[in-house]
């Protein structure tokens, strides 16, 4: 009964959509409160009827109920506890009813928090939040039914593939649903500004820190798919520019674009036009993300060909949300007021660079992207753009975008000074020169270059710290005075030091364990020794093992570091019982200097195995680099303080540009 | 009747509560432009604060505050631009809410029913396993009792009557990797026996698709070792020999066999065509191609049936026709499964049931022109009437 339950939830929560898409846009059209006001509760109702449906799957993949056949072929009775929950979303349906939980829970929360929006703007903001949710809620019901129930339920269903069967991988979906779902509600501000055809005063004030919300969900999201890919698939990367990786990356970029547009917008009234097209475009984006992901046309345009529903329904709803709403833009954005004037080297200034770059690079991830599904399309042949293409057009991008990092938050709003800016960093580019020199010290080969990507991560992190330090007047006034200025500081300046602090450690990372990576692949036999990393390994055979639901075999190596030993490390490969699939779990150990990073493959004559080791020099700055950004993150959320730009005084009536 | 309660009770009160604001008074007041003098003035509130906390000189403050004082007045000046254009615009009942209320409140609750009905299998029950796990066996069905057997082996795995159980059911299901693992455990628990070895040189055959894996000939030996006047060890002995390219051993061990054969042996027949095919020439990869009529895959499928008791076999036969019919009731467009369902029937002798199947399979693919065609070519060929 609760399957059915459930599924009816399921089916009231969409007519309650179509209600919220309609009514409450009607009432904004011809300023009716009460047509107005029923955006809230429907709101909140729709929440309330998704949670049920979502308990109700959950409560059908927990009992092992095969009856439902969503559960008969994602599920197995054998499966650990929290495999099982985080079952409902490791597959199609369960994942896209997710999707609109999380849609429902930004609606409601915008309906329940959103007391100080003028209601008409609320009104229109719910419609549209529910506009969307009512697309993807019919794609649910009529193509990707998760409630589906089977006549002859099986013995026993076909199990989660063992991948999937992963701690962090348990939790990347939500999260990253989250970062996704959460721009939905900064495309709803900006269709509905568009709609009014004016953007309130309220407008940034709650745009920017719902954006904030779903970036930080989004950067960790990403970093523990990565994370996930880096320890699991074993084969030592953490990116590999992959399609799926690459739908949830260009949200990010154009996320991390929008964050910083909606603070110009929110402290200075101005780029009101931009940040709108910017909101439209990253929720789009997020869409084309769930597009490419869910409509099978990654493992080959034709097997979308092949099962094209939900394709082309998942399609049709990228059409018309992103089609509709740059056609509002094109429509209203010429009768928007342009906001706040400001020169060109200002705050206000490097954010446009800033957004200019990351816009860039998006398209740039786009066309990699993208380009081999058409040309597949087109002409049938099937080419993959690799990392080389990224590297080649995304690197160069990063590379200006990491240099003025330091500069933008040193300038000040509506007219910077520059040198006074670069004067300020000296501290910081002498730190970085020391940093290059120790580089070249540390590591005596690779690519004459890598020492300089090092030192420019080094650059960011000393530039974020520089900036804090001016504003505390580190070294220039009383310690007293430094302290009390270090207190009273908002929080919102922590968030930014700590997000550009965490992107620096992030640059670090990625350069020196891209550059510096070290490799064996060989066959051991038990008493083989092999030095890698200036670590030991010596392989002292595999021993059976067995878990809840899989076997393996498990290679135990003893690491030894000049005679002293340091560890043991057990890589494994497993076969799970369903669906009957290996799997390789890495042996890693981790350190300040790298990881050292073990796998095992076939076993080639008895005992004796095909073994590849790797050291990752500073691997794990990539990920610390991302929590201290999601910290960072957090930290400017909790400051509920409305931001306002305090803008330098003009020091004799110059000429300003305008935006 | 406590599922329709529910259900009643969420579509009632989902439904009051999103229309509820219809009947209430319009009490809104002319808030856009307030709601920006609001924001206004808590930046202007939020500069004075950061200007005490020293995160804003005086001098910014006082810039800042020009600013939004400047966009303030702005705000005033078009509020009451507004309010002179369109006196008492906030308070306006643009449209007459009665009826958008009775439509909603009949729409919602009718729609989703409506759908639901269409989309939903209202009141049928949820089926966790555990539950199933606990029913009693009589009236179970296959699916539900291979579900106890592996709960029971999930938690005593060196139990091999249990695997003896299972592994002919896994072999019937077709799950014949299950099987074969099924019957090696069951031998290394309980000790080897002919049915055993037999149940694991099928599985392991059916496995392979019809081709003979070294641990499945292994098996056939040691079965004919303890069993000599067996014979369709033999069978598949020579088989392998063929896959494995010995075409001369082959043929002499098929002339053994014939020259051993009764005359009316059902199998001299498939013997005969095999030995002319291996003498002939390097074309005979056969086998390999599973379940042509008369190929080696079809006839160890009936060797396997042919080990059962014969209570065994046709309460196999029997629950295998009506899972099949069960779920043609749902699946009406299978052209295949109907065809499967025919054949059996008839080769049953239940003529009665061929004819109504014949009607079902018609009515179910009425829509479609192509299969209804194929099915009628088919059942020309059959020589089944009507």
């Amino acid at each position: 009964m609760i399957i059915e339950f459930g599924h009816f939830a399921l089916i009231l929560a969409l007519l309650v959509a179509a209600f919220q898409t309609v009514v409450p846009a009607w009432g904004a059209r011809v300023n009716d409160g009460r047509l107005m006001r029923v955006a809230e509760p429907a709101a909140v109702s729709q929440l309330f009827l998704l949670l049920i449906a979502f308990c109700a799957l959950m409560h059908a993949y927990v009992t092992s109920d095969f009856s439902v056949a969503n559960v008969a072929i994602n599920s197995h009775s054998t499966k650990p506890l929290i495999y099982k929950i985080s079952g409902v979303w490791g597959n199609h349906e369960g994942s896209m009813l997710l999707w609109v939980l999380i849609l429902a829970l930004f609606g409601a929360a915008v309906a329940v928090f959103g007391n100080n929006l003028p209601a008409t703007l609320k009104a229109n903001v719910l419609a549209v939040q529910a506009s969307i949710a009512l697309a993807f809620l019919l794609f649910i019901v009529l193509t990707s039914d998760p409630f589906a129930r089977l006549a002859q339920p099986p013995a026993d269903g076909n199990g989660l593939n063992p991948i999937l069967q992963d701690p962090a991988l348990a939790f990347h979906p939500p999260f990253l649903y989250t970062g996704y779902v959460g721009f939905s509600i900064a495309f709803s501000f900006a269709v509905a500004a568009l709609i009014e055809g004016r953007v309130d005063a309220a407008w940034a004030r709650w745009v920017r820190p719902w954006t904030l919300a779903a970036w930080m969900f989004l950067t960790i999201g990403i970093a523990m798919g990565s994370w996930w890919a880096y320890y699991e698939l074993g084969w030592g990367g953490w990116w590999f520019w992959d399609p799926v990786e690459n739908a949830s990356f260009m949200p990010w970029l154009a996320g991390t674009a929008l964050l910083h547009s909606a603070l110009v917008m929110e402290k200075r009234e101005a780029l009101k036009v931009w940040t709108i097209l910017l909101a439209i475009l990253t929720f789009s984006l997020s869409l084309m993300g769930a597009f490419i992901v869910r409509s099978g046309v990654l493992t080959s345009v034709h097997s979308f060909a092949v099962d094209p529903e939900r394709g082309v329904f998942i399609l049709g709803i990228l059409v018309v949300f992103t089609g509709g709403a740059l056609a509002l833009f094109a429509l209203r954005a010429k009768d928007m007021r342009f906001g706040g004037l400001f020169a060109p080297i200002s705050r206000e200034g490097s954010l446009v660079f800033n957004n200019l770059l990351l816009v860039t690079s998006t398209a740039t991830v786009l066309i990699g992207t993208l380009y081999p599904l058409l040309l597949e399309a087109t002409t049938g042949d099937k080419i993959s753009v690799g990392p080389p293409f990224f590297n080649m057009t995304f690197g160069p991008l990063m590379l200006p975008l990491l240099l003025a990092m330091p500069f933008g938050p040193l300038l000040a709003w509506k007219r910077g000074d520059v040198l006074a800016a670069a004067q300020r960093l000296m501290f910081a580019a002498m730190a970085a020169v020391v940093v290059l020199a120790v580089a070249y010290a540390a590591f005596e080969r690779g690519p004459w270059i890598a020492p300089f990507g090092i030192a420019l991560g080094a650059f960011v992190m000393f530039g974020a710290v520089t900036e804090w330090a001016t504003r505390i007047k580190l070294g220039t006034a009383q310690f007293d005075e430094v302290a009390r200025r270090a207190v009273n500081l908002p929080r919102s300046n922590y968030g930014t030091l700590l997000a550009h602090f965490g992107i620096g450690l992030m640059v670090v990372g990625i350069v020196a364990t891209t550059a510096y990576q070290q490799e064996r692949i060989l066959v051991m036999k038990p008493g083989d020794t092999v030095e890698i990393g200036g670590f030991e390994l010596a392989f002292k055979g595999a021993v059976p093992g067995r878990g809840p639901n899989y076997r393996e075999d498990i290679a135990q190596f003893d690491v030894t570091r000049g005679g002293a030993a340091v560890t043991r490390l057990e890589p494994s490969k497993r076969l799970y019982d369903a669906p009957p699939q290996p799997t390789t779990e890495s042996g890693i150990h981790a350190s300040w200097r790298g990881d050292l990073y073990v796998v095992i493959g076939d076993e080639q004559t008895p005992g004796s195995y095909a073994v590849r080791a790797y050291f990752n020099p500073l691997v794990r700055f990539i990920w610390l680099g991302a929590l201290i950004m999601f910290v960072g993150g957090g930290i400017s959320l909790s400051d509920r303080r409305l931001r306002v730009g305090a803008p330098r005084k003009s020091r004799r009536s110059a000429p300003i540009a305008a935006e | 009747m406590l599922f329709w309660l529910a259900v009643a009770v969420l579509a009632a009160a989902v439904t009051f509560a999103v229309t509820r604001p219809l009947l209430q008074d319009d009490k809104r007041s002319d808030e856009t432009s307030s709601a920006d003098v609001a924001v206004y003035k808590d930046q202007l509130l939020e500069i004075v604060a950061d200007r005490d906390r020293g995160v804003m000189s005086d001098g910014e403050a006082d810039a800042a505050r020009t600013e939004i004082a400047r966009r303030l007045l702005r705000q005033v000046d078009r509020a009451g631009g507004t309010a002179a254009n369109k006196p008492g615009a906030g308070r306006t009942r643009g449209v007459n809410t009665t009826p958008v209320f009775f439509a909603a409140s009949l729409a919602l609750p009718l729609a989703s029913l409506g759908l639901y009905v269409t989309y939903g299998e209202p009141g049928r029950p949820a089926q966790p396993l555990s539950q199933r796990l606990a029913a009693p066996a009589a009236g179970a069905s296959t699916n539900d009792l291979i579900a106890k057997v592996e709960a029971t082996l999930q938690k005593n795995p060196q139990d091999g009557r249990g695997w003896d159980v299972i592994a002919p059911v896994y072999l019937a299901e077709g799950r014949a990797s299950d099987a074969a693992s099924a019957y090696a455990t069951a031998m290394r628990l309980l000790g080897e026996n002919a049915s055993r070895l037999q149940g694991f040189a099928d599985a392991r055959i059916r496995a392979e698709n019809g081709v003979v894996p070294d641990d499945a000939k292994v098996a056939l030996k040691a079965l004919l070792t303890a069993e000599p006047q067996r014979r369709e060890p033999r069978i598949w002995l020579a088989l392998a020999k063929e896959q494995d390219g010995d075409r001369a051993g082959a043929a002499a061990d098929y002339r053994a066999l014939l020259a051993e054969a009764p005359k009316d042996a059902p199998w001299r027949q498939a013997i005969e065509e095999r030995l002319q095919l291996v003498e002939r020439g390097p074309v005979a990869d056969a086998p390999s191609t599973p379940a042509k009529p008369g190929s080696a895959t079809v006839d160890a499928r009936a060797a396997e049936v042919a080990a059962m008791t014969p209570e065994q076999r046709d309460a196999m036969i029997a629950s295998m026709v009506t899972g099949l019919a069960e779920r043609l009731k749902s699946e009406k467009t299978d052209l295949i499964g109907w065809q499967k369902l025919i054949r059996a029937y008839q080769v049953l002798g239940r003529k009665d049931d061929v004819a109504k199947a014949l009607t079902d399979a018609r009515t179910g693919l009425a829509g479609d022109e192509a299969r209804l065609r194929e099915l009628e070519d088919w059942v020309k060929q059959l020589g089944l009437s009507g």
